[in-house]
């Protein structure tokens, strides 16, 4: 709870002055403790002194008293009568006496304390005869002698009677105090009696004590009161006792002076103090004033705005900090405000009672908002009007319930723009305020939608693309069960458009694509919609390859027809670049449930129709087949079992022999891939290859094969069995990929001579990217490798690309060698290909020799190697091996039989 | 021959004995505070004298003169005289003193001049006599009268010996200060010392 205001100034100055006060007070009382102990110390030791003072004085003056009697005692004519015993003599040197000194009384005794004679008053006589006859309370008395006695103190003795020297002491009698002094009358070291003397003290030498002392000196009864603080007893004679007083009015009166300067100063010091706080206060409190004042504009959003106090003290350095504290907050007010304008998204706050809006610049900006008339219902106003209400309402609950929002509404202007509007509630301090942040996304929900738009079309031809059309195709699918009725899904490939771009160029074949995108949309367009049939679609899966979709009800019927319809239209001449193109197409028609009841299925029954369509010339249409769906599905599970092989490495190698065309004897062998499944059982390669190829394995596949020819061939080297050399032939496919790479890493990993291997390569394969190839045989020869020409003359290769392949083998196909026996053009066939042969210095390999007149042919004709089941037919790798071993061996080889 | 030479020797030891103490003893002793000895010391000038029984010895004659010694404050031995010689006293230090003694009801006055003699004064008491002077406060002459020639002085030691004794019967007397009195009947023979011993009260001491 906040008290009353109280300005700093005012509780400084109130501190300083309660402090001071404090002080103040606290150093006068102890001030005051102290002096009036010192005060009363004082006084006390001025008693002290006062009181030894008095000792002295009563102690001379007694102490001359006795020396005058003891002058007085040594006249002879006293002695001589106080020894002769002449009483009448000595009465009459006692009245003398008495009257001479004024004294009040004079006795003369014997030395056993007998009187002799006395004159005076007989009290006084009396009583000071006996003040020395007492025993150990006999009263103090002062020897002038200084001999030792009972000291009472530094100067006083006790009385002693028989003390052989003059003693003197008082004695009070009659009213008055005596002092009396006692002399021996001595001769010859003998004591011959006393004289004792007796005289008032005046009170006027009391008097005058007490003056010398400064102290109020008093003889007073022993019995008298206990001494008080201020009272001392100097010296007891018996019954009486000589007493100092002193007063304490001269301490009081320094005290209560000492207090009023004290007090006087003390008031001083706290007008100064409260003086001095006051200045220090005002020169603490206008730089705070100015932080204030910073600190206040601040608030309002001014943050340009910096203290100017060149102080070298803490205030300073909070003034510093202040400073760089709003060049902080001003930086990143900008950096935020920049932020903002950038990502088009601003902050604002909502008072829920009065619809107060408040926001950062670009919030006003965004909602297009006067900042003049910060309301909640100006910003509604800039809402479209069909999100208005929503808006509202969510305000409205994220006000009074809490509930927190977001929410993309649309403005008022035309176009709208889409605002993302996010909200909750604060409850931190009261009122509760909503706050809020704003972003204009029209941009990125137009690049959304851009984004969904080529995520589902193809850009070339606008079509929807594969998952465009997948996605249609499940949503028929499902409408089609429903329904119980069929669907269809066509499969439209272009005729020979590869031609057609390598020929007219790309731009040539994207301008055919978007034409034939158009002319299939116009064409379904024209589809009666029967049944209650939904729109047909139409996507491009990728280079000339078009799906049509006809949802149910679409029969074989209806998709031939519409099919059919396609294709006439697609055969329409089609101008590009003045040219007039006719361009036509092969459809392959799966029908659901029929062909497949799911999308994968029906693509791949479309695909596989289409296919078939293909394989039956131009411009075919073809419905899928049961036997399409079988072969497909037999294709299919090749190509699984085929990479569980390749994985598990269960494909095996054979060798067939290829032998000196003149002397019969091995010279290498040709690899030869065999696969045994236990499901499918032996597989021909010329049946798993192309699966191979088109299921992307032949990479792993080839790989395989070379790895384990070239081990073998190095095992046989190393075994010494002799320098042959193990062919391998290459899929075209292996020609466009990185198969030198692979190549030296089967080198490096079996450590075989490359010169050991041998590549075999189709003409077909090479002329398929004929540069690409040339570039790579050069590469694998370069490396030792040599380089074979398979199946050469089955192709349309030129010669002069014949000339430029980097090749050291070239093989005659087996089609050739077949007719040799029996057809004089085969034989001049052959004749002329290994004459070419001769030319080009390459290497001529026979395959498929059989007969022993194919050989005999084939050796007049010059060819350099021969191959085929005459020799030999392909044989395990152990086999092969001992074959090798028998040659090294020198014992004739086995042929075939 | 041996007889007559013992016979000789015996006659002339007995003569020569004979000759020697005929009619004249003596006394000796030691004074004596209780059983302490040597303690006669304590009583100052001490004189043991003797008295015949019921036979005064007659006064002497002649005079004693006594010199001051000093200014102020002399103080004088005891002079020990027999009864009736006379005293004189004499200034020879140049001072003038002006003694007086009161004995008994007698006084004595006695004016010594400068570098002169008193009169003569006759001591006829037995006792003890003290002279004060009125000019000078501690100056005294202290003066014993013997009654005859048989007294002694005790010594340092305490002990004393009174010689040439008459044969007879004596009073035994001891003076000081301190003490004054007889002390016993003391029977002196033809010959021989008699050792008398006086062994004083300590109560009757004066102190």
């Amino acid at each position: 709870v906040k008290g009353p205001r109280v300005s700093i100034a005012a509780r400084l100055v109130l501190l300083m002055a309660a402090l001071a006060a404090v002080s103040i007070g606290l150093a006068l009382s102890l001030q005051d403790r102290a002096l009036r102990r010192d005060l009363e110390a004082a006084a006390t030791a001025r008693l002290e002194e006062a009181a030894a003072g008095s000792e002295r004085l009563l102690a001379d003056s007694l102490r001359g008293h006795a020396l005058h009697y003891a002058a007085v005692g040594r006249t002879p004519e006293l002695r001589a009568n106080l020894e002769a015993g002449h009483a009448a003599t000595l009465r009459y040197f006692a009245e003398t006496l008495r009257e001479s000194e004024g004294a009040a009384a004079i006795v003369f005794a014997g030395r056993h304390g007998d009187r002799a004679a006395a004159s005076g008053a007989s009290e006084v006589a009396a009583a000071a005869q006996a003040a020395f006859d007492v025993g150990s309370e006999s009263p103090a008395c002062v020897r002038p002698s200084g001999e030792a006695g009972a000291p009472m103190s530094e100067r006083f003795v006790r009385c002693a009677s028989d003390a052989p020297e003059p003693q003197a002491t008082l004695v009070p009698a009659r009213g008055d105090v005596y002092a009396v002094a006692r002399v021996p009358l001595v001769t010859r070291g003998r004591t011959l009696g006393f004289l004792l003397a007796a005289a008032r003290l005046p009170e006027t030498t009391v008097e005058e004590w007490s003056r010398l002392t400064g102290t109020t000196l008093a003889f007073v009864p022993r019995a008298a009161t206990s001494a008080a603080p201020l009272e001392r007893e100097v010296v007891r004679f018996g019954a009486i006792e000589l007493r100092a007083s002193s007063s304490m009015e001269r301490e009081r009166a320094m005290l209560a002076r000492a207090r009023a300067n004290l007090v006087g100063v003390g008031c001083a010091s706290l007008v100064l103090a409260v003086a001095a706080s006051a200045l220090l206060a005002q020169g603490f409190l206008r730089p705070i004033l100015s932080i204030r004042r910073a600190a206040e504009l601040a608030g309002q959003g001014e943050l340009t705005a910096r203290l100017e106090i060149e102080r070298n003290d803490e205030l300073g350095d909070v003034a510093a900090s202040f400073n760089e504290t709003l060049r902080k907050l001003h930086e990143s007010r900008e950096r935020v405000r920049v932020a903002q304008r950038l990502a088009h998204f601003a902050d604002w706050g909502l008072d829920p009672r009065t619809g107060r809006l408040e926001g950062s610049p670009e919030f006003w900006s965004i909602v297009d908002v006067d900042p003049d008339t910060p309301t909640l219902h100006a910003m509604l106003a800039r809402v479209h009007v069909d999100d208005c209400a929503a808006l509202e309402t969510a305000l409205q609950r994220c006000g009074e319930a809490g509930h927190p929002f977001r929410l993309e509404v649309r403005t008022a202007d035309a176009p709208p723009r889409t605002l993302l509007v996010q909200a909750q509630r604060v409850d931190v301090d009261e009122p509760t305020r909503i706050e809020a942040s704003v972003q204009d996304i029209t941009e990125q929900r137009a690049v959304e939608r851009q984004i969904r738009y080529l995520a589902y079309h193809d850009s070339l031809t606008g079509l929807g693309n594969r998952r465009f059309f997948e996605e249609r195709l499940a949503v028929a699918l499902a409408e089609a069960r429903r329904r119980d009725a069929p669907l269809a899904v066509l499969f439209l490939d272009l005729d020979r458009f590869k031609g057609i771009n390598d020929s007219l160029g790309h731009s040539a074949g994207d301008a055919i694509l978007q034409e034939a995108a158009s002319r299939l949309l116009a064409e379904l367009d024209a589809v009666p919609r029967v049944g209650g049939r939904s729109e047909p679609a139409v996507a491009r899966l990728g280079g000339d390859e078009f799906m049509i979709l006809l949802p149910a009800p679409s029969d074989a019927a209806t998709a031939t027809a519409v099919g059919h319809a396609l294709l006439r239209r697609l055969s329409e001449p089609v101008r590009v670049d003045d040219r007039a193109l006719v361009v036509t197409g092969c459809i392959g028609v799966a029908i659901c449930p029929d062909d497949g009841d799911d999308v994968e299925a029906l693509l791949r029954s479309s695909d596989t129709a289409m296919y078939d369509a293909k394989s039956r010339g131009l411009n075919q249409l073809q419905l899928c087949t049961e036997s399409m769906t079988s072969g497909a599905e037999r294709r299919l599970h090749v190509e699984m079992r085929l990479r569980e092989a390749i994985e598990r490495a269960d494909l095996e190698l054979h060798y067939q022999p290829r032998v000196d065309a003149q002397t019969s004897q091995i010279v290498g062998f040709e690899a030869l891939l065999r696969w045994r499944d236990p499901d499918l059982g032996v597989v021909s390669p010329a049946d798993f290859v192309p699966i191979a190829e088109d299921a992307g394995l032949i990479s792993a596949l080839g790989r395989f094969v070379l790895h384990k020819a070239a081990s073998q061939a190095k095992a046989w080297r190393d075994a010494r069995l002799g320098p042959a050399v193990v062919s391998v032939n290459l899929s075209p496919r292996q020609l466009q990929g990185n198969f030198v790479q692979i190549f030296d890493e089967v080198v490096a990993a079996t450590g075989v001579d490359p010169r050991a291997i041998e590549l075999e390569v189709t003409e077909s394969g090479v002329m398929q990217d004929a540069a690409r190839a040339v570039r790579m045989l050069q590469a694998l020869r370069s490396r030792g490798a040599r380089i074979a020409l398979d199946d050469f003359g089955t192709g349309y290769s030129s010669f002069s690309t014949l000339r430029e392949l980097p090749i050291d083998t070239f093989k005659i196909d087996r089609s050739f060698v077949k007719p040799l026996a029996h057809d004089r053009d085969a034989v001049a066939l052959v004749a002329a290909l290994v004459s070419m042969a001769r030319v080009l210095r390459l290497r001529v390999v026979a395959e498929g020799v059989e007969e022993e007149a194919q050989q005999e042919l084939l050796q007049e004709m010059g060819c350099d190697e021969l191959q085929g089941f005459l020799f030999f037919e392909a044989l395990p790798a152990a086999q092969a091996g001992a074959l090798l071993a028998r040659r090294a061996r020198g014992k004739p080889l086995r042929r075939r039989s | 021959v041996r007889a007559r030479l013992a016979l000789a020797a015996s006659v002339c030891a007995l003569a020569t004995w004979g000759c020697a103490g005929l009619g004249l003893g003596s006394i000796e002793g030691e004074v004596r505070i209780g059983s302490a000895r040597a303690s006669a010391a304590r009583l100052g000038p001490v004189v043991v004298y003797l008295e015949r029984e019921n036979q005064p010895e007659p006064a002497a004659e002649g005079t004693l003169t006594l010199l001051d010694s000093g200014g102020d404050g002399v103080r004088h031995d005891l002079v020990v005289v027999r009864r009736g010689e006379a005293l004189r006293f004499a200034s020879q230090t140049g001072v003038a003193h002006r003694l007086f003694a009161i004995r008994g009801q007698e006084r004595i006055d006695v004016t010594v001049s400068e570098n002169e003699q008193s009169r003569r004064v006759s001591m006829d008491r037995v006792g003890w006599v003290r002279f004060y002077c009125s000019l000078h406060q501690d100056e005294s002459w202290d003066v014993f009268v013997a009654p005859s020639a048989h007294y002694a002085r005790v010594d340092a030691a305490g002990s004393y010996r009174i010689p040439n004794l008459p044969p007879g019967e004596y009073r035994l007397f001891i003076w000081s200060e301190a003490y004054d009195g007889a002390v016993r009947q003391v029977r002196v023979g033809l010959v021989g010392t008699r050792q008398e011993p006086i062994v004083l009260d300590p109560a009757k001491i004066d102190s």
